[in-house]
């Protein structure tokens, strides 16, 4: 069997001191690449990959580039024209602000954070919005009590251990005690070619009773050869504190993308992660979210929209580990052409986690003759005083209803797209931002319309 | 008036639901054969009563004393006191799926009466009830509450009262959500399907059921005690002029009262 | 396991007694090729079934043991009998019957169940059966109902023709095992258009220590027909593992009905690890109704392949998982043809440190339209330790398939406990009418004696639970 990744330990250590890596960095990415050597690439036999098959995948000849690639930029006009073109919607936002990035707007080109912007006042107060690799440098203290450790610790598995050894992007946001902050914290990672490796890397911490919304978008272009990103996050929620996580990854057709965010949740704080999948080849996301504290509570909102061959594999863990913990998933694709999807589901409930409420529902609406939607909701309950349920659906589109839209003088594909916006109301409903909803529903017209 | 050796006795009864005082010392004495009314706004405490008096677990009975012909209800499970004689028809019944209401009617009746009924025994004394109470035959196959609407299940509770006959009878809010068709059946029910030495303690908002169920004595509840008792007359006044002038008298009962769902 | 008409004992596993029956042969412990030739020999089996068994072996020793699912790990197939023959003839009177297993099966209520109800009864007492009988009424119709054993022998060529047929050694380890080494079972052929009125039962007893039962069981309903075939099981309580490992096939024609009920009630020693499958064609519909009460370890999945137009697949189990006990069941339908349906309906109670899981597929296949899917599954939690997991698997490969699932998981409510309370039914009283209620889509569906038995049951399971 030909290896499915071409990565070794030269790269590792390029990485190493191309990034100018601290130490206990050095040491953590070669401890990563040992465990990424040890542990086996997962197969069909694998019970989590059993619908994603990445033998068939084409990125051995990935690489990742240079940290040093790209300088600096400080204006937003001073990217490159293929980056400034994925930017075009933030760029009217930016406008309509008076050029300011408030609270805070990071941009991540291939691996490299290339622009930084916050607002200072919020840097004044303790609040941190930077790059990973500034990070690791300039708050290592903060950094490295959670960094790599309880979220996701090195070694856990193939692709997360992958990315620890060779991480080079990603963010780190800090927020203080107490601090609340309205506007989303933004950040964008881009990817202006194919045949690239992306490894990046975000870490945000929480402090007791502050509140924040973060939203982090993956754009590319469609390109030739295929690319591989491997985006992990560790979130990590203290206590009475609230974190609204919205990902948006709208990648290129020839972009694979594995990756993971895990939070853990502490007493009476909440994590609201809001999931949009759009683009890539194959997508296979992880989102894990402990619930650690009693009070803590999480609510997901997910769609997908895919077309053509693209596969999206979700898995999403509701882990209650302690009791009066909430948890809702709602997870929403339509799939059309030859696409596949895969929705896997856990609802986790722990001996000690009794008075819990969890829900876990998956709807989807198969659209083509040649797509397949595959759905395993699942419940592990080791607490008897608790309420948990999941639901999943397959279906088509209702005739019914799309042939009284038809006789009230809508066009077939519009009577079509109008039930699917309203399949995905529920979902993009909790998103406040009206650009950003805009720019979702665009682009699904695109989608459609194809 | 009432006897010294009434049926029910309640003295400075208080009681807490996690960790809250709903009840603040009441006093009542219902005697044998009355017919009694607690009115007052919402959140005052009544239907409180009405679950501490059944016996649900989470009320917590911090002082007071309530009696049954003479014998301590307090110390009593549920189902004992079910025995004894205390019938409590629910504001909301609990939804039974896979029971049926013929067959776990009879497993009531059997235990309460100490009898031995088989099913086509008891069927034919369910069926006179039912149809006194202008319910429909199937309706005994159905499962308990599952699937009823709000007036079959206010029905089905007069209809269990009907069959288990009990000494004292405790109706919370039945009169609620129903159109007058069914109130008057229901009122029905209750004067005429009773026994006559059975006594009645009505729990309502309004006026409206006790134009069908004379009450002899009414009493008020504002914030967790009885502040007024008086006769029929008494429910008229308060159609007529509403709780606001108790209010005042008595003290507003209280924002964080209003913020308890004392029934729950 | 139908009503008894004697009152053994009064633990909760009532059927917990072994008998001193001295078998005609009782093979040593172990699994080897020799063994599975033992057999066949002892049989005088025609060679293509010696053939399909040394086979099977071969697969068996193949085949990795399942990882996913209940622990097995305990299981030794070197710790098993594989062969007991308690009695040398099988009988079609009870009055032929060796007093002390007829004794057993009149503790077990069969015969009056039979006299009852029943429109013909076999009995299998550890390999073998020792009973058999069907109404003449039925016989003369052409109806066949014998032990897999007598089968062979007297209808080889109708047996020859299906077995493995449904479900190939190839299948899993344990079918490859059942395969090598079956005895006993029931065989079943319903004729063209012939409905027979009253249910068939099946009585599977094990009372050796150690044994391996691996019977085998063949149902083939013939265009239009309709029958009802029950099975029920127990097993003394030894302190040793006893293995249940059968697998059933059948087959619904045309325009068929087959319900299948299961009534397992094994004692806490029993691994159970059942293959059950079902293959309906044009407008069948196969049913399976199945309660697991008993065993350590139950994993059974009965399935349906709907094979053709317009089939139809009902499943509804419920599972009882006390202290010591996994039952690790569900139900896989494959829609294979277009406008078929399927309905599953699973219910559980776990109590004390019992784990109930269910887990089940539901595939349809590209270009089977029209194809709808229902699946329900309802967990009660009783105890603070109790368990339970929901894994079901759904994949769709067609734009026109329906697809609903639902799990709940729940505690018994005390909202209803106090409701009923209130009526003057002792809380006891009241835990059980619930359950007895939250099972009711199920035990209606049994006939009248069979669910009396049930309630009875679940109850005994419930005793001592109100502290």
């Amino acid at each position: 069997m030909t290896e499915l990744l071409g990565f070794g330990r030269e790269d590792v250590d390029r990485i190493s001191n191309d990034s100018e890596s601290p130490d206990w960095i050095k040491e953590k990415r070669a401890t990563a690449w040992q465990a990424y050597e040890n542990l086996p690439m997962p197969t069909l036999r694998d019970e989590m990959w059993k619908y994603t098959d990445l033998s068939t995948l084409n990125i051995k000849n990935t690489r990742t580039t240079e940290a040093s690639k790209y300088s600096a930029v400080e204006k937003f006009e001073s990217f490159p024209e293929e980056a400034v073109k994925l930017l075009s919607d933030e760029a009217v936002q930016l406008e309509e602000n008076g050029g300011m990035c408030k609270p805070g707007l990071l941009i991540q080109h291939d691996s490299q954070v290339t622009f930084t912007d916050v607002e200072k006042e919020l840097t004044a107060k303790g609040v941190i919005f930077c790059s990973m690799s500034d990070a690791v440098r300039n708050h290592t203290d903060l950094v490295r009590k959670h960094f790599m450790e309880k979220v996701v610790p090195v070694g856990e598995d193939k692709f997360s251990s992958l990315n620890a050894a060779l991480w080079n992007g990603g963010i780190f946001l800090y927020v203080p005690k107490g601090i609340e902050i309205k506007m989303p914290f933004k950040s964008y990672i881009l990817m202006t070619d194919g045949g690239k490796a992306l490894f990046h890397h975000s870490l945000i911490v929480l402090e007791e009773g502050a509140h924040v919304t973060y939203i982090e978008q993956c754009r590319s272009e469609d390109y030739a050869t295929d690319s591989l990103n491997s985006s992990v996050a560790e979130v990590v929620v203290k206590e009475g504190a609230s974190l609204d996580y919205i990902t948006l990854q709208n990648w290129g057709n020839n972009v694979v993308d594995i990756s993971t965010r895990k939070a853990v949740v502490e007493r009476d704080a909440s994590l609201n992660w809001m999931v949009g999948t759009l683009g890539g080849k194959v997508t296979r996301s992880a989102y894990e979210t402990r619930l650690i504290g009693q009070g803590s509570s999480t609510k997901t909102r997910g769609f997908f929209l895919a077309s053509d061959r693209q596969h999206h594999d979700f898995w999403g863990l509701l882990s209650h580990e302690a009791p009066n913990t909430t948890a809702d998933l709602l997870y929403k694709g339509v799939l059309t052409g030859k696409s596949r999807s895969v929705f896997r589901g856990l609802i986790k409930i722990s001996e000690v986690a009794q008075l819990t409420d969890s829900y876990l529902t998956n709807n989807n609406i198969l659209l083509s003759d040649e797509a397949r939607a595959d759905s395993v909701p699942t419940l592990e309950i080791n607490a008897n005083d608790v309420k948990a349920s999941h639901g999943a659906t397959v279906g088509n589109l209702d005739k019914e209803e799309i042939f009284y839209l038809m006789s009230r003088g809508l066009t077939k594909s519009s009577a079509e797209k109008l039930i699917i916006y309203g399949f995905f109301r529920p979902v993009l409903k909790s998103i406040d931002s009206e650009i950003l909803r805009e720019h979702i529903y665009g682009f699904i017209d695109k989608k459609l319309g194809a | 008036m009432t006897t010294e050796n009434g049926l029910l006795t309640i003295k400075d009864l208080k009681v807490k639901i996690n960790d809250k005082e709903i009840l603040k010392g009441v006093n009542l004495k219902i005697g044998p054969g009355e017919v009694h009314a607690i009115m007052g706004p919402n959140g005052t405490g009544k239907s409180t009563l009405a679950y501490a008096l059944a016996g649900k677990a989470s009320y917590e009975v911090t002082s007071g004393s309530v009696t049954m012909e003479g014998e301590n209800v307090l110390d009593m499970s549920p189902d004992e006191r079910a025995r004894k004689g205390m019938f409590l028809a629910f504001q909301y019944p609990s939804e039974v799926p896979g029971v049926t209401v013929d067959n776990f009617l009879r497993v009531a009746y059997n235990t309460v009466k100490k009898k031995e009924l088989s099913i086509w025994e008891f069927r034919n004394l369910l069926k006179e009830k039912m149809e006194f109470l202008k319910i429909d035959e199937s309706f005994s196959g159905r499962y308990l509450n599952e699937g009823f609407s709000g007036g079959e299940k206010k029905r089905n509770e007069i209809l269990q009262m009907a069959v288990l006959t009990p000494k004292l009878a405790i109706l919370d809010e039945t009169d609620s959500g129903l159109d007058i068709d069914a109130l008057q059946i229901v009122a029905k029910g209750v004067n005429e399907l009773l026994p006559e030495d059975s006594s009645v303690l009505v729990i309502t908002h309004y006026q409206r059921i006790l134009r069908y169920i004379k009450p002899d004595f009414v009493h008020v509840m504002i914030n967790g005690k009885i502040v007024e008792t008086g006769g029929g007359e008494l429910a008229e006044k308060l159609e007529e002029q509403g709780y606001d002038w108790l209010k005042e008298k008595y003290g507003e009962s209280g924002k964080d009262n209003n913020n308890v769902t004392a029934n729950n | 396991m139908s009503l008894p008409t004697t009152d053994i004992g009064t633990e909760e596993y009532k059927y917990g007694f072994s008998d001193d029956v001295k078998p005609e042969i009782k093979f040593e412990k172990g699994l080897s090729r020799q063994t599975v030739e033992d057999i066949s020999n002892i049989k005088n089996e025609p060679g293509w079934m010696t053939e399909t068994r040394l086979k099977a072996y071969e697969i068996f020793l193949e085949k990795p043991m399942p990882e996913w699912g209940a622990d097995l790990s305990d299981i030794d197939f070197d710790d098993i009998i594989y062969f007991v023959r308690a009695s040398d003839r099988k009988m079609t009177n009870w009055d032929d019957v060796p007093a002390e297993i007829k004794e057993t099966f009149e503790k077990l209520g069969i015969p009056e169940s039979e006299r009852k109800f029943l429109a013909g009864a076999e009995a299998q007492y550890d390999s073998e059966s020792v009973y058999g009988a069907l109404q003449g009424e039925w016989e003369k119709q052409g109806v066949i109902f014998v032990d897999t054993d007598t089968a062979l022998r007297e209808h080889e060529k109708l047996l020859r023709k299906y077995f493995g047929s449904v479900v190939p050694a190839t299948d899993n380890k344990l079918a490859a095992l059942n395969t090598a080494v079956w005895s006993g079972g029931s065989f079943l052929y319903i004729p063209k258009g012939v409905r027979v009125g009253l249910p068939l039962q099946a009585y599977f007893r094990i009372n050796t220590q150690n044994m391996g039962q691996f019977e085998r069981t063949m149902i083939i309903a013939d265009e239009g027909s309709n029958v009802q075939y029950i099975e029920g099981c127990t097993a003394p309580t030894y302190t040793t593992n006893s293995l249940h490992s059968a697998v059933v096939e059948i087959i619904c024609k045309k325009d068929s009905r087959v319900r299948y009920t299961t009534l397992q009630n094994w004692s806490g020693n029993v691994y159970n690890l059942v293959t059950k499958r079902a293959q309906a064609y044009e407008n069948a519909t196969m049913e399976w109704i199945d309660a697991n009460l008993g065993s350590k370890v139950t994993m059974k999945y009965p399935s349906v392949y709907l094979m053709e137009r317009g089939a139809k697949a009902d499943v509804i189990s419920i599972a009882f998982a006390n202290t010591g006990q996994h039952q690790d069941v569900g139900s896989k339908v494959v829609h294979l043809a277009p406008y078929t349906t399927s309905k599953i309906l699973s219910k559980s109670i776990s109590k004390g440190k019992g784990r109930s899981t269910y887990r089940g597929l539901v595939k349809i296949h590209e270009g089977m339209e029209g194809c709808k899917s229902n699946v329900n599954c309802d967990a009660l939690l009783l105890d603070e330790a109790s368990a339970t997991d929901t894994y079901p698997y759904i994949e769709i490969e067609d734009p026109t398939a329906a697809i609903e699932h639902e799990a709940t998981v729940s505690k018994l409510s005390d909202e209803q406990i106090f409701y009923l309370q209130q009526r003057g039914v002792p809380e006891d009283e009241a835990r059980n009418m619930i359950i007895n209620g939250f099972i009711e889509p199920f035990t209606k569906l049994l006939p009248l004696e069979y669910a009396v038995e049930m309630n009875r049951l679940i109850e005994l399971q419930m005793e001592g639970s109100v502290g």
